[in-house]
């Protein structure tokens, strides 16, 4: 038996709870079943469009036909005539409040540049009208009954030139905020430095660069945005949605209809994936627009081509980067410039940025000076935001494709010169301090950093030293390999702040309730087995409820990876407090010294022979003497984020004939401190792996000259399917490792998969064939063309 | 959300379904082009009426030197037949690359050739099989070859009121060789950039009988009889392949889109030809 007795909870002066030395444990690290899982699986109604009433409103928006236009006039008369129409709101009646849809901690660090509906179109497929109609077919003819005049402006739809001078200015609106250079169609603005850049450049032997563009990918979860209002009897607002962040939707609609926020109750239901789609009030704004404005309820769901274009991209990015090293590979400075590209509004346009550079800059953390800079710029394109990997897989593209030209240009083994210069335990980087996410952040010791082991895993599984630099050849097809390194993070270090209340009920089992948002990852099931594993009890002995604005404590919702790490450790914390307390009563109920109790299995147990179940002690407690409810709430901030570590290999085999690429093999290692849920944890990295190999090979949301998207569908946008050819070719692994400040050792796992496929595979077709490819998904004619130029 | 409304038929005889023809339906079989066209707005249908419970009109009839293929049979129950293993392995090479299992479980052969797309995997292989066709009306049957039926991209010579009731194929000589090799920027459910299908006969190393159909480089799938007739009598040499791939590029036209250039197109299937001899498989013994 572990977790011994423990009487009071230790926490060191950082308010870290200590770990008991022993790490054996009966419930974390297991891999226990999704406890929602069985529902889902059954088709029972736990999704947003399930559970609305039948009597709702169907709500549907009118979209712009340009990529940049002005509303000279709207005409609604005679759309509002169709039978079955109930209301038609324009920019003339909905309330002009800036605000930004990104969630994320307050004040937000996106600028407030957007309207719930506004006179200008941004983009094809901006919001023009909200309409809400009794049935799909009257709010459909009601959409083709309206008349809009437009004045078309010229579209700015180059990235690279979004901030020369003369071009149109996207943003010209006077009453947004927020925003770094508006008239230069400027969103975000960034740069630090480390040292002297340029002189220790100037002194390096060698010097490379290299630029690189990953391309805007889009998140396709499952599960459309969907959200649906009503006013309950109080006349307060009910919005279920399915969001990553309720309590972030609460505040924003708090601040774009003027009402508080305590008339307000967001209820996440299950979701079928977010990706960093739903880290945002995407629809929620409008359907509550209409339930306030006729007391009804309404509902709203995005059709899958809305999915793609009316929510969030990624942020197509283009990084220059130079790195100096000495002759031995010591590398001795990283310059990083950027350029990003937001889209129409600036949701998460700074953070994504700057992550492309603070969760990829202390990989190699031994440098004398490091820079990086450079713009987030607007354009007519869908607003781009969060997205699993949130601006690393763009930076690290770049990071790691130059490290790589550095490997070859010295002739060494690419795997070395990482090892060589790659952070390891126990060191630390000054990024961490400079970087945090929208400002400062958080100096931080890495206190567990398996890297070099999940390089040496690596190679052992890919067989790299059989492999690399051997010219292998089958018919027209050569082989290489290739290999990257990667990190991320465990939460927003002083930002992310989780809570969780825990009850225990009179048969002994607890009521666990967690603003945390479970998005499909299982986190509800891990911060389950926290729960347990602390009270020592078994899974099934806690219910838990997530996410309900009215009924759950705060959190600031699921992302940055930080579920795991930062509402697990507030689950463990009130675990313990509750622990605490049942100790404390079983001890009046025994009249003996609380440090003559321990817990096991599901009973307090003492040394002098007495024992009472959970059941029995909280019967008491509830109807007989000393009458009270066990119930304990906690809260948990970070005071580090300790980044999970991995690295990635890849062997493809180049067609020399066609330039196409096979991948024969993708693996990825990680260091995610300990896995509370290995086939969980191992589930997100394959995922994320899967869905970085998308990335790599296929995704790219494209449009025509005139910004009109080609191929919003899955008809046209491919996503990873089992007929692709890679599917069964990848392998995940996770090293041993515990992090000292992680709930039971754990740090993240959600994000990082997805942030090495695509310069993995780069460097193995360079490997194979010599071509350095400098964007993705990989494209065979321009692979050909270019084996072409080089013979 | 398709957006229009029709008919839809299901006869269970050729005679109902010449009924339904005659109304005004379009014949349809597995529906994986027509809804994907409806739906786009590319097509448009007042009735359709399906083949795909018609008895008979399933199926696969096999003679000694050619192979019958009912409209209603699907890609899947044509992998599923053992008889074409040995007899038409390329037909059954190309069939198992379309689509998806979903799609192949649906598809039908005929429903390719009638679809008339360049990039048509099946249709090509009708095209180096001289596939002809069974189409009937009310006024009886006839019997057309693959290649004069398809006019043009989606452009078949089919008459209202007529339905093909099945497709031929020639076997190919014994121990003929045979390639089929598509291009493309992915490995599942994407048309193709290009594609190449060869069938070789050769006797003592001279060629005896060699055809070559090339798909996604032209607005109809290419055959360039001409040149196969002058390669028929010749040594079978280093060399060959290449020189028939440069005559090659005088008989396709390739076209500029979203999934590849002209340049791209010409290239590889150059590149392919030049290479047969790494793509050439000789038929399984039965
Ligand atoms: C996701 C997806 C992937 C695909 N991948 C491929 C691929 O890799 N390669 C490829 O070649 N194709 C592919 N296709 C296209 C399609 O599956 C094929 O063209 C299929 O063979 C069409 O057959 P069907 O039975 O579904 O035809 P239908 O859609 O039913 O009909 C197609 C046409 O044929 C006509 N027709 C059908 N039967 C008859 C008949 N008996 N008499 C007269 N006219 C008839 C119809 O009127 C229509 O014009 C794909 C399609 C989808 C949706």
């Amino acid at each position: 038996m572990k977790l011994s007795t423990g009487g009071s909870v230790q926490t060191d002066i950082k308010g870290r709870i200590s770990e008991p030395v022993e790490r054996t444990f009966d419930v974390v690290g297991r891999p226990v079943k999704k406890i929602d899982s069985m529902g889902m699986i059954l088709g029972e109604p736990v999704y947003t469009d399930d559970m609305a009433p039948s009597n709702v409103l169907i709500v549907k928006i009118l979209r712009s036909p340009h990529a940049h236009a002005v509303i000279k006039r709207i005409n609604k008369d005679k759309a509002l005539k169709v039978p079955g129409v109930k209301l038609i709101l324009t920019h003339e009646d909905v309330p002009r409040v800036p605000f930004t849809r990104a969630g994320q901690g307050y004040p937000e660090p996106s600028p407030y540049d957007t309207f719930l509906l506004d006179r200008k179109v941004r983009y094809v497929g901006d919001a023009v009208a909200i309409v809400a109609g009794e049935t799909e077919e009257a709010v459909d003819e009601a959409l083709r009954q309206i008349e809009v005049e437009y004045e078309v402006l010229e579209p700015v739809l180059d990235f690279e030139h979004a901030m020369d001078e003369g071009m149109p200015v996207i943003h010209d609106e006077p009453d947004i905020k927020g925003v770094y250079n508006p008239s230069r169609n400027i969103a975000a603005h960034y740069e630090m430095s480390v040292g002297d850049v340029e002189e220790v450049l100037k002194n390096c032997e060698i010097v490379v660069e290299g630029t690189y563009y990953y391309p805007r990918s889009q998140h396709v979860m499952m599960e459309p945005h969907a959200a649906f209002s009503y006013l309950d009897s109080n006349g307060r607002l009910v919005v279920v949605s399915s969001t990553q962040v309720p309590f972030h939707t609460r505040r924003i609609l708090s601040r774009i209809f003027s009402i508080p926020i305590g008339k307000i109750r967001v209820i996440k239901p299950r979701i079928g994936g977010g990706f960093g789609a739903k880290q945002a009030m995407i629809v929620d704004a409008y359907i509550a627009a209409v339930t306030l404005k006729t007391g009804l309820p309404a509902k709203i769901v995005y059709t899958r081509e809305e999915a793609f274009v009316n929510t969030y991209t990624r942020h197509l990015m283009r990084f220059t980067v130079r790195v100096g090293a000495d002759r031995n590979g010591k590398i001795k400075a990283i310059d990083m410039k950027g350029l990003s590209d937001t889209g129409a509004y600036g949701d998460h346009a700074l953070t994504t940025f700057m992550v492309a550079g603070s969760k990829t800059l202390p990989l190699y953390n031994k440098v004398e000076a490091v820079r990086f800079s450079g713009d987030v710029v607007y354009t007519n394109h869908p607003s781009a935001g969060a997205f699993r990997g949130y601006g690393a897989p763009q930076g690290l593209l770049a990071l790691e494709s130059v490290v790589d030209q550095l490997a070859y240009e010295l002739g060494m083994d690419p795997v070395e010169i990482r090892k060589m210069n790659a952070i390891r335990e126990g060191e630390s980087s000054p990024i961490f301090k400079i970087m945090g996410e929208g400002r400062e952040g958080v100096e931080q010791v890495v206190e567990s950093c398996k890297l070099h082991e999940c390089i040496e895993k690596g190679m052992e599984i890919i067989g790299w030293k059989e492999k690399w630099n051997k010219k292998r050849i089958e018919g027209s097809k050569v082989l290489g390999v290739g290999v990257s390194i990667a990190m991320q993070g465990s939460g927003i270090a002083k930002v992310d702040m989780a809570s969780a209340t825990i009850k225990m009920n009179d048969d002994g089992s607890f009521n666990l309730l967690v603003g945390a948002t479970d998005l499909g990852t299982g986190s509800d099931t891990v911060l389950a087995q926290i729960a347990a594993e602390t009270l020592g009890v078994d899974v099934e002995d806690i219910i838990v409820y997530s996410s309900d604005t009215d009924m759950t404590p705060f959190d600031t919702g699921a992302y940055a990876s930080s579920t795991t790490y930062v509402s697990g450790n507030a689950v463990k914390k009130a675990a313990e407090e509750v622990k605490y307390q049942i100790l404390e009563a079983a001890a009046e109920f025994f009249g003996e010294p609380m440090d003559n109790l321990h817990i096991e299995k599901k009973k307090v147990v003492s040394k002098s022979g007495k024992s009472v179940t959970f059941a029995d002690l909280c019967t008491t407690l509830y109807y007989g003497s000393d009458q009270r409810q066990i119930a304990a709430t906690a809260s948990f901030v970070g005071e580090v984020s300790p980044p999970p570590f991995m690295a990635s290999f890849a062997e493809v085999a180049v067609d020399t004939e066609t330039g196409e690429v096979e991948l024969r093999k993708f693996v990825s290692v990680a260091d995610a401190g300990k896995a509370l849920n290995p086939e969980l944890a191992l589930g997100q990295l394959y995922g994320a792996t899967v869905q970085g190999l998308g990335a790599t090979f296929n995704e790219e949301l494209r449009f025509d000259s005139r910004g009109r998207p080609v191929n919003a569908s899955l008809f046209t946008y491919k996503i990873p399917s089992r007929g692709d050819h890679y599917i069964n070719n990848i392998e995940c692994h996770l090293v041993d490792s515990y992090e000292p400040t992680g709930p039971y050792g754990a740090k993240s796992i959600a994000e990082i998969g997805i942030d090495t496929p695509a310069v993995t595979v780069l460097n193995a077709i360079y490997n194979a064939v010599g071509v350095r490819l400098n964007k993705v998904p990989v494209n065979p004619e321009e692979l050909l063309k270019k084996m072409e130029e080089k013979k | 959300m398709i957006g229009t409304s029709f008919s839809f038929y299901t006869p269970s005889t050729e005679r109902e379904l010449l009924i339904t023809l005659s109304k005004g339906a379009l014949p349809v079989a597995g529906m994986t082009d027509v809804m994907v066209k409806i739906r786009t707005g590319k097509m448009k249908a007042k009735a359709l009426s399906s083949v795909s419970r018609i008895e008979s009109l399933k199926g696969v009839q096999m003679a000694d030197d050619a192979v019958t293929i009912m409209a209603a049979t699907t890609y899947t129950e044509l992998l599923e037949n053992k008889g074409l293993k040995w007899r038409l392995p390329i037909l059954l090479d190309a069939v198992s690359e379309i689509g998806s299992t979903q799609i192949r479980n649906r598809g039908t052969l005929v429903g390719n050739i009638v679809n008339a797309s360049p990039a048509g995997d099946g249709l090509l292989v009708a095209y180096l099989l001289d596939g002809n066709l069974e189409i009937c009306s009310n006024e009886g049957c006839r019997s057309v070859d693959v290649r004069d039926f398809v006019k043009g991209p989606g452009q078949v010579a089919l008459a209202p009121g007529e339905y093909i009731r099945s497709v031929t194929l020639k076997i190919p000589p014994k121990d003929s060789l045979y390639a089929f090799v598509k291009v493309g920027q992915r490995s599942a459910m994407a048309i193709s950039v290009a594609s190449v299908g060869v069938l070789l006969r050769l006797n003592a190393g001279t060629i005896e009988d060699f055809r070559i159909a090339l798909g996604s480089v032209a607005p109809t799938v290419v055959r360039p009889l001409e040149l196969e007739r002058n390669l028929v009598s010749l040594k079978m040499e280093d060399g060959l392949f290449k020189t028939l791939a440069g005559e090659l590029m005088n008989y396709i036209s390739p076209i500029d889109d979203i999934r590849a250039s002209a340049w791209y197109r010409r290239e590889v299937v150059k590149r392919i030809v030049e290479n047969l001899s790494v793509y050439l498989k000789g038929v399984e013994k039965q």
